[in-house]
């Protein structure tokens, strides 16, 4: 009971939650849903059966009776806002943070407070202003530890806390340094969470409100004389204004739902604009896949949207120039010249490669181009380059080409076994479950990687095998599983086939084998088997590690084997997670941009599938699958392909061999690009086509998760632009296709209604944050995890799948060295939009290579020192790195540049024989000194790389209890 | 055999789709274009619209003279004033001070049919002091009398 009315709680809510969630709303500062309990603020204090207690931290329980509003109890909840109020000057009018969401004025306004009792007094530090993106106001900050909470343990950077030993505290970076010498990875968890104005995303400074640019000496002046009248002026009526201009702010602000375009993760925010210009990237608890977690390119990465450097007209290639060209002539010259080609060379000498960052309408408009107006099935995305093989081993085990569960089951799991995956670089939000639940939660925590990245440093066991051998270690430890009889023998004999067969196979993968293979000793592998074996759920996360070798699809089969061997698929917190590189990689493969598939994986060898969409097209669809993204440039080269139609992807440079690649670019008949920017693919093109970027339209992404969200349009595009789908109609439109679709809801009827893994998708579903994951039944109902009760095989059972070991490339004496590659946190592959961030640039300039220190030591390298890396296909030239991440003879190169220091100047063509995709991380190389001065560290003194963070649980709020200026509220 | 071209040269082309658009724009709302252009030209002739972008143009200038001015000692003591008087006037209830000021207009109205009735003695003003009326009208002058002095003997 409270106050006499009766509120339910559900089962583990405190009482601050059971009443929120029945709509009464206790003050609370410090308390936010993501975060939990921090109690620092005293405002949420409730008596619960005669005790004083804090609301948030304290367990509803049935028969209890709280006290929330007496007179009494709202005393007590005044004196804690006037406490806090000692710590912030308050300014509501000309505050930046003043749109209606600070939880401090809102407490403030609640409450009604009308008069300071403790006049607010400055603290002795200074603005922190010091990193690109946002700024830290220690005479703002009410010492909540929000900011500290998020950062050390729901992003799990550790570099936040408060100091509560100084007579004024304040929250410090590491050991107390600026922001930009900090391990701060300016992620933006603490800006998001802060409830007041102490921390504020710079775009934000002197932009949110109507007087909040006016120059700082005339409105600190304003400040003060507000000050000096409020007396007898009392707090109340400049509440009140400051009320009014807060709504008025909502005329003035755009808040617009949107999905991140950086990786797979599939962060879905708000994003604020005034016009064209981006206010702040907001986060909010309700984002299905990351709450208020973002990365620092999902938080601050949004300049390229409004870049000089983007197309705003069409281009058409004349006498060796780019001539601007208005819409019509270059649709209409598009349109002519592949009608042309088709008449001379047929459909099938046209590829068209869609976007992985465009909508799944796009996809799904491309491939329809492709096949109804060309007759082709010569159609990919650029899956084929990184996820395909995952794709491969699961459609060969399991039968969906999908990840088996939701981030949340990777949280939830006992036991994550992570390989080839630099999750808190390439996925970094995804990555913060992991390392949360590690940190707070006893998860254990399997890394296999040649490198020594955060995660490495993080796990419990970290082992690292020889480069392209993950196979061996992962059917190595099965088959000890197995002798041990530690097999899951009932989920085996009821839920998978082949099982014999299998374990047949795995005969010559014993521990002596896989040590010497891989370099693992047997002891460690042993350790791994029995880790696995005492952990009551393990998922397995995997990536470019594992997919981008000749065996990335047998590998990533492996896992799939290990994972049913131990019955770890159908429950939740278990499953197999191919962590999806693009944003819509995996919905541009699910919409059908595939050679081989139809819309929803339906086989293009299907009879029955292709009637279904010849019927709905009214079209003869063609019945073999045609040529991918990859091998259509053997297919350039051997005259098969003379055309490409490139949507929103950057072949050159993202492809394997680009020399390669450059010169099949340079065969092509003829070449149509759509981009954002003058790419260097688009350098080849015959027509240039201006694109919209996200932000500029609407539609639809698949995360990893197979989680279907929509995007809004948050701005007009930008003149001269259109969206990807409005240009591809365009187009059809112009060879007979008669297409009339008005809006992409439209186009994803139509996928539904042809696909049975959508049947039940539809854009109200998918309305503001809320999401459907597919399979969806034709009621609406979803699957946020997979086979809990069959398999996707006819008979619902899944498929053991018996592997060989091939060797990868090895070294010789001409390339002695090995050369992976990569992402870094700060870019999005060759960079093309994150270089257009100032801030990200100066965190990350450019690329480099990384030497470890023994093979420094022996060619006399150092930091700073230039090389040239040569491999058989190509040489860049490139920055030294030493650095312990790396060890021997292996080098990594992040693949955040281009020109002539991108990194597939060097790879090859060799590829994986089942998915075909290239086997980037098998590179033999050399290097060689170059003459010279040495330069300065590739990576800036204010890399958070170069800083050593402070890790803590919490904000340690008992140390302010502690100390002698704490007045205890409550009575417990 | 397509090479490489690294820029963009710019050609001056007819932005026709740009341009066919505007038009379109034009032509379906005519009207309404036509009517804020007539507002706008009424703004103009009356200088609101010079006087809006002087304000804007100079924003900073303006707000920093409004400050300036307000923060005068002589406008300050102002504003305070002003405020205490708010401070007086809402906490004091409407009815009393209607009653109040009735009263207080009635009496100015009969001033002279007051002078009519001679000089005030003391015996007049002892049988007045009896109306409880008038006791209470004198307590709340005497207690607004000694407001004027407490502070400083407080402190």
């Amino acid at each position: 009971m409270a106050n006499g009315r009766e509120i339910t709680a559900l089962e583990g809510q405190t009482v601050l939650q059971a009443f929120l969630s029945n709509g009464i709303d206790i003050p609370h500062i410090c308390y936010q849903p993501n975060l939990g309990p921090i109690k620092t603020c005293d405002t949420c204090l409730v008596d619960v059966n005669g005790k004083i207690v804090r609301s948030c931290s304290t367990q509803a329980e049935s028969g209890s009776s709280v006290d929330y509003q007496s007179p009494r109890i709202r005393s007590l909840q005044v004196e804690a806002t006037q406490r806090i109020l000692h710590n912030h000057d308050l300014y509501c009018t000309v505050c930046d943070n003043n749109n209606g969401d600070c939880a401090l004025h809102n407490t403030v306004h609640d409450l009604d407070i009308s008069v300071q009792k403790y006049p607010f007094e400055p603290k002795p530090y200074p603005v922190d202003d010091t990193n690109p993106f946002y700024v830290y106001d220690p005479n703002q900050c009410i010492l909540c530890g929000r900011c500290v909470e998020a950062c050390q343990d729901v992003q799990v950077n550790e570099t936040l806390s408060i100091d509560w030993s100084r007579d004024r505290p304040r929250v410090i970076w590491d050991n107390d340094v600026p922001i930009n010498d900090s391990s701060c990875v300016s992620c933006g968890h603490c800006v998001t969470v802060c409830p007041v104005n102490a921390l504020m995303e710079k775009t934000m400074i002197g932009r949110a409100g109507f007087l909040t640019g006016i120059e700082k000496r005339t409105k600190d002046r304003m400040i003060d004389a507000v000050k000096a009248v409020e007396p007898e002026l009392t707090m109340s009526p400049v509440m009140a204004i400051s009320n009014v201009e807060s709504r008025l702010r909502k005329s003035r602000i755009k808040k617009t739902k949107t999905v991140c375009t950086y990786c797979g993760v599939g962060c879905s925010f708000e994003m604020w604009t005034v016009g064209r210009e981006i206010l702040k990237v907001q986060p909010v608890p309700e984002s299905p896949a990351n709450g208020i977690s973002t990365c620092i390119k999902g938080k601050f990465g949004w300049d390229f949207v409004n870049s000089g450097e983007r197309l705003t007209s069409p281009l058409i290639r004349e006498e060796g120039r780019f001539r601007k060209a208005s819409w019509n002539e270059a649709l209409d010259l598009v349109a002519e010249k592949l009608r042309l080609i088709k008449e001379k060379y047929g459909g099938d000498s046209i590829e068209f490669i869609a976007s992985s960052k465009g909508t799944n309408e796009e996809a799904f408009l491309v491939q329809k181009m492709a096949r109804q107006v060309f007759g082709t099935n010569n159609v990919d995305n650029s899956s084929r380059f990184c996820q395909a093989p995952a794709t491969t081993g699961l459609w060969r085990t399991v039968g969906y080409g999908g990840d088996a569960g939701s981030i949340m089951d990777i949280y939830n799991a006992d036991l994550v076994i992570a390989v080839g995956t630099n999750t808190a670089e390439s996925h970094p939000v995804l990555a913060t479950r992991v390392k949360r639940a590690h940190k707070l939660d006893g998860q254990k925590l399997i890394v296999s990687d040649i490198r020594k990245h955060e995660m490495a440093r993080r796990a419990d066991i970290f082992i690292h095998p020889n480069p392209g051998t993950d196979l061996v270690w992962l059917s190595a430890v099965t088959k000890y599983i197995i002798d041990q009889g530690w097999e899951d023998e009932d989920f085996i004999a009821s839920r998978v086939n082949g099982f014999s067969e299998y374990r047949k196979s795995l005969e010559t993968f014993t521990l002596d084998f896989a040590q010497e293979i891989t370099g693992i000793p047997k002891e460690t592998l042993v350790k791994v088997a029995e880790t696995i074996h005492q952990s009551r759920n393990m998922v397995i996360l995997w990536a470019m590690g594992v997919t981008q070798h000749q065996m990335g699809s047998d590998t990533s089969t492996a896992i799939s084997n290990l994972l049913l061997v131990t019955g770890n698929y159908g429950r939740r917190g278990t499953g197999a997670y191919p962590l999806r590189g693009h944003n819509n990689v995996q919905g541009a493969s699910d919409f059908g941009a595939m050679n081989a598939y139809l819309p929803g994986y339906q086989p293009v060898t299907d009879a029955e599938v292709r009637r279904r969409f010849e019927k709905a097209w009214g079209c003869k669809l063609p019945d073999k699958p045609g040529f991918d993204n990859n091998t259509c440039l053997e297919g350039v080269k051997d005259g098969k392909i003379k055309a490409m139609y490139v949507i929103g992807e950057e072949l050159l440079e993202t492809g394997s061999d680009s020399n390669f690649i450059q010169e099949q670019l340079e065969n092509l008949e003829f070449l149509v690009v759509e981009d954002l920017f003058l790419s260097e693919t688009a350098k080849f093109a015959d027509v240039v086509l201006p694109a919209s970027a996200s932000l500029e339209k609407e539609g639809t992404f698949v995360n990893t998760e197979r989680r279907i969200q929509r995007i809004y349009r948050v701005m007009e595009p930008l003149q001269g632009t259109k969206p990807d789908w409005e240009i591809i109609q365009d187009v059809a439109n112009r060879l007979g296709a008669g297409w009339n679709y008005s809006h992409p809801s439209e186009i994803m009827d139509e996928a539904a209604s042809l696909s049975p893994i959508f049947a039940g998708v539809r854009y109200e579903k998918l309305e503001g944050f809320n999401s459907q994951q597919w399979p969806v039944n034709p009621d609406g109902t979803d699957s946020p995890f997979l086979y809990e009760k069959e398999f996707h095989f006819p008979d619902g059972k899944a498929r053991f799948y018996p592997l060989k070991y091939t060797p990868p490339l090895s070294l010789n004496q001409e390339f002695d060295l090995h050369l992976n590659n990569g992402r870094l946190m700060e870019h999005f592959h060759e960079g093309n939009e994150t270089y257009k961030s100032p801030g990200i640039r100066e965190k990350v300039p450019g690329t480099f290579l990384e030497v470890s220190p023994e093979l420094a030591k022996e060619r006399g390298l150092e930091t700073g020192d230039k090389v040239r890396v040569i491999s058989k296909w190509g040489s860049v030239k490139v920055t030294v790195l030493v650095s312990d991440r790396v060890t021997g003879r292996e080098l990594y190169m992040p693949m955040n540049s281009s020109g002539e220091s991108a990194i597939n100047r060097l790879t090859s063509r060799y590829m994986d024989p089942a998915a075909h995709t290239p086997a980037y991380k098998e590179l033999p190389v050399r290097i060689e000194k170059l003459p010279g001065k040495r330069g300065e560290s590739p990576l800036p003194r204010t890399n958070p790389r170069n800083a050593t963070p402070k890790p803590q649980v919490g904000v340690q709020v008992e140390k302010k209890w502690a100390r002698k200026d704490y007045e205890k509220l409550t009575t417990e | 055999m397509a090479k490489m071209i690294d820029g963009i040269e710019t050609v001056d082309e007819e932005e026709m789709d740009s341009t066919s658009q505007i038009v379109d724009l034009l032509a379906t709302h005519a009207g309404d274009i036509g009517s804020i252009l007539e507002l706008i030209a009424v703004a103009r002739k009356s200088g609101i619209i010079d006087f809006l972008e002087a304000l804007l143009e100079r924003k900073g200038d303006a707000t920093e003279v409004i400050v300036e001015e307000a923060t005068k000692e002589q406008n300050m003591r102002f504003i305070r004033n002003i405020l205490t008087i708010y401070t007086l006037l809402s906490r004091v209830n409407p009815d009393i001070l209607r009653a109040f000021m009735e009263n207080a207009a009635h009496s100015i109205e009969k001033s002279e049919e007051f002078r009519k009735e001679g000089s005030l003695g003391l015996l007049k003003i002892n049988s007045q002091l009896k109306d409880p009326d008038v006791s209470a009208g004198l307590r709340v002058l005497i207690s607004l009398a000694k407001g004027f002095t407490r502070r400083e003997k407080d402190q």
